[in-house]
């Protein structure tokens, strides 16, 4: 019966026939009117402690926008590339993987793609004809796909995860987190600006105009004083506590994230309109739903199921199974959002992990993280779309980069799983 | 001979090939150039859609409007300078507009009046060419900016042969280039033997070839046979036959010229 739900749930989120927060309510309610589960356990699900890490999450990105934060930071990484065009791609990609440690990554590209956009065209660099340009803006949305891994803020599939690994009594905290995803995040940001940079070679040999641009900007930014001195001392004293608080107290991440968002309030780092503005509530709905999802099909055992029928042909190939696990998550999250891929392989996943006798924790972070790596086509992620809509490049430049890098990237959290993972005692 | 030519730019292509020979008309035939940079609203609509996983639809507006700001500037810095520079000289006319790709060429055909519109070959995004079925003018596909030494015109009993045969012969008089002539009778289509003899004699020209034959294959062997450098065609209107406009483009590997 819960196959059937996730079926449909596949098809409500690839198709969206409905809008997508009544999708969230569907199938949430499906296996309630199946009579798969009862109230209780549908509304216990539902209610999620990642559902309301993702509020506070959103508030906290809702204040980082207001404040000239992150207009800062990006420009400080790009100004330590000095005149070195190779070095300004990397530059911006560490700068936009750097952001969505704190905040979402659509939330991260949309501020420094028109950033980005603007320099490039006060540097005069020629859309569709730069191979700089190309790689700057492809490493942009990569830079944040990537970096959108390394915290459960980067974006609503890492909450997911934990709120999915919680409920199936695996703690995950935010710092746990950090120390089994930054390795990836640090070796693909490389491996990634090199490919990108042996892929587009650039024209030009020294940009000393963008350097005079970019300090330029710099240099109108305002200096954080006051109020705004306050609210960015605020946001990393909320960094801090994810970070540092669970190992004092017995205290969720969800509620940091609360607490945060509501002192940001307070110190008047945003306003309820900006809350209202931003926060997408119907999606809540559909995290909500999908979470609920994912629990239902790992309690009722369907995801078990499903599990036997993947390992009935990978049986004995242990290498195999974690292959297809990941190879499936890659290829959902090209095709369908991050978050929706995500939700429905978390308890294939964890299962397939846990039948193979793995551990199932190990499963989860690697649908959890490799939902996240999505390169090859627009529709794989809002950032490879909001990038491309500067025009800088073409679909044909995207899908040639992209499936080299995914390639890549598949090796690199294979690696990461097989050596560091076990170092550290993931498995 | 083409007095006002339109280059019609998409945001996923810098037409250089179809601004070169738009350079060379301009210098043969002295016509005017004007350039329509396109923000292509689909792409916008695709984000939005994509945006509502993670964003509102506020926020997902106020990004759009900032991304059509930055379009802007860079249509109005870069691609109309570099246009210029490439073309030697200032545009006689430059548009930006913002809509679906296709719609919003037509408008500018409308307001502005050009006589032909000179596009590039873009074998990843054949979205572009719904102009070839709607264009109420002339439609001429670059492929390759080199001169144009032979010309292949191909009428049919399925397209009207109004313009296309006088329009091929006066380009390889202008052009210089060698003409090569073939009607064909396509059997899909209700054939009227008289009809290639009174298109010749009309136009002043001698079919090298009358062959029955069924129009696509027809040109694609011939255009890998004889290597034109240009093919003339009557446009075809009829609703059955539209997938002939992008096998065009992309199986001719010649430069295109869709006359109504």
């Amino acid at each position: 019966m819960m196959f059937g739900v996730l079926i449909c749930a596949a098809s409500l989120f690839i198709l969206q026939p409905i809008p997508l927060g009544l999708s969230g309510i569907v199938v949430l309610i499906l296996p309630l009117i199946l009579g798969a589960t009862n109230v209780q356990e549908t509304f216990r699900s539902f209610g999620n402690s990642a559902v309301f890490f993702l509020i506070g999450a959103f508030m906290i990105a809702a204040t980082v926008e207001r404040t000239p934060l992150h207009r800062k930071l990006s420009l400080r990484f790009l100004r330590l590339a000095g005149s070195s065009p190779r070095l300004l791609v990397l530059a911006t990609m560490l700068s936009g993987a750097s952001l969505t440690f704190i905040m979402p990554e659509h939330g991260v590209i949309v501020l420094i793609v028109p950033i980005l956009v603007l320099t490039i065209i006060k540097v005069g660099l020629l859309p569709l004809r730069s191979n700089l340009a190309r790689s700057l803006m492809i490493g942009a949305a990569y830079g944040c796909t990537i970096g959108s891994l390394a915290t459960p803020l980067g974006g609503a599939r890492n909450p997911l995860t934990i709120g999915f690994l919680n409920s199936q009594g695996i703690e995950m905290g935010f710092l746990r987190w950090m120390v089994i995803s930054m390795p990836i995040v640090v070796i693909s940001i490389f491996a990634v600006w090199i490919i990108l940079i042996l892929m587009f070679p650039t024209e030009v040999k020294d940009l000393k105009m963008a350097a005079h641009v970019i300090k330029d900007e710099t240099d109108e930014l305002p200096t954080f004083k006051g109020r705004s001195r306050i609210i960015v001392l605020t946001l990393i004293l909320i960094v801090l506590c994810f970070v540092i608080l669970p190992y004092f107290i017995n205290v969720e991440i969800s509620l940091i994230a609360l607490i945060g968002g509501v002192v940001l309030f307070i110190v008047g780092g945003m306003k309820w309109e900006d809350v209202e503005a931003k926060i997408p509530w119907g999606i809540i709905l559909l995290y909500g739903g999908a979470i609920s999802m994912g629990i239902h099909l790992a309690n009722s055992g369907a995801a078990t199921w499903l599990a036997d029928r993947v390992l009935e042909h990978t049986y004995g190939y242990e290498f195999l199974s974690i292959l297809l696990v990941l190879l499936l998550s890659k290829v959902l999250t090209e095709v369908m959002s991050n978050t929706a891929a995500v939700s429905i392989m978390l308890p294939i996943g964890y299962a397939v992990f846990s039948e193979t006798g793995l551990p199932a924790e190990m499963g989860a972070m690697l649908v959890g993280l490799s939902g996240g790596l999505a390169f090859m086509f627009l529709i794989s992620t809002p950032g490879n779309l909001i990038s491309y809509s500067s025009g800088y490049f073409t679909q044909k430049d995207l899908l040639k980069a992209g499936s080299v890098v995914n390639v890549v990237t598949i090796g690199i959290v294979l690696l990461v799983a097989y050596t560091y993972w076990k170092w550290i005692g993931v498995w | 001979m083409f007095k006002k030519i339109l280059i019609s730019v998409p945001m996923e292509q810098f037409p250089e090939l179809a601004i070169n020979r738009a350079k060379d008309m301009e210098q043969r035939f002295g016509s005017e150039i004007i350039l329509s940079y396109v923000i292509e609203d689909n792409v916008f609509d695709r984000i939005s859609g994509k945006l509502k996983f993670v964003m509102t639809e506020k926020e997902s507006e106020r990004f759009e409007k900032e991304m059509v700001k930055t379009h802007r500037e860079k249509a109005n810095k870069l691609v109309r300078r570099e246009v210029e520079r490439i073309l030697e000289e200032k545009l006689d006319g430059f548009t930006i507009e913002k809509g679906i790709y296709f719609e919003e060429v037509i408008k500018t055909i409308r307001e502005q009046r050009p006589d032909l519109i000179l596009m590039e070959y873009n074998p990843f995004d054949m979205l572009h060419y719904r102009i070839l079925d709607r264009c109420p003018i002339p439609v001429w596909v670059e492929r390759e900016s080199g001169p144009i030494k032979k010309i292949g015109l191909f009428c049919t009993n399925l397209a009207p042969n109004v313009k296309a045969p006088a329009i091929a012969r006066r380009l390889g008089k202008r052009l210089d280039a060698e003409v090569k002539t073939y009607f064909i009778k396509d059997g899909r289509g209700d054939i009227d033997g008289k009809e290639p003899d009174r298109v010749a004699g009309k136009n002043h020209i001698t079919w090298n070839e009358i062959v029955e034959d069924k129009v696509e294959s027809f040109i694609y062997r011939k255009v890998k046979k004889e290597d034109f450098d240009l093919i003339v065609v009557g446009r075809i209107k009829r609703r059955k036959y539209l997938h002939f406009r992008s096998k065009f483009a992309k199986k001719t590997k010649c430069s295109v010229l869709l006359v109504n």
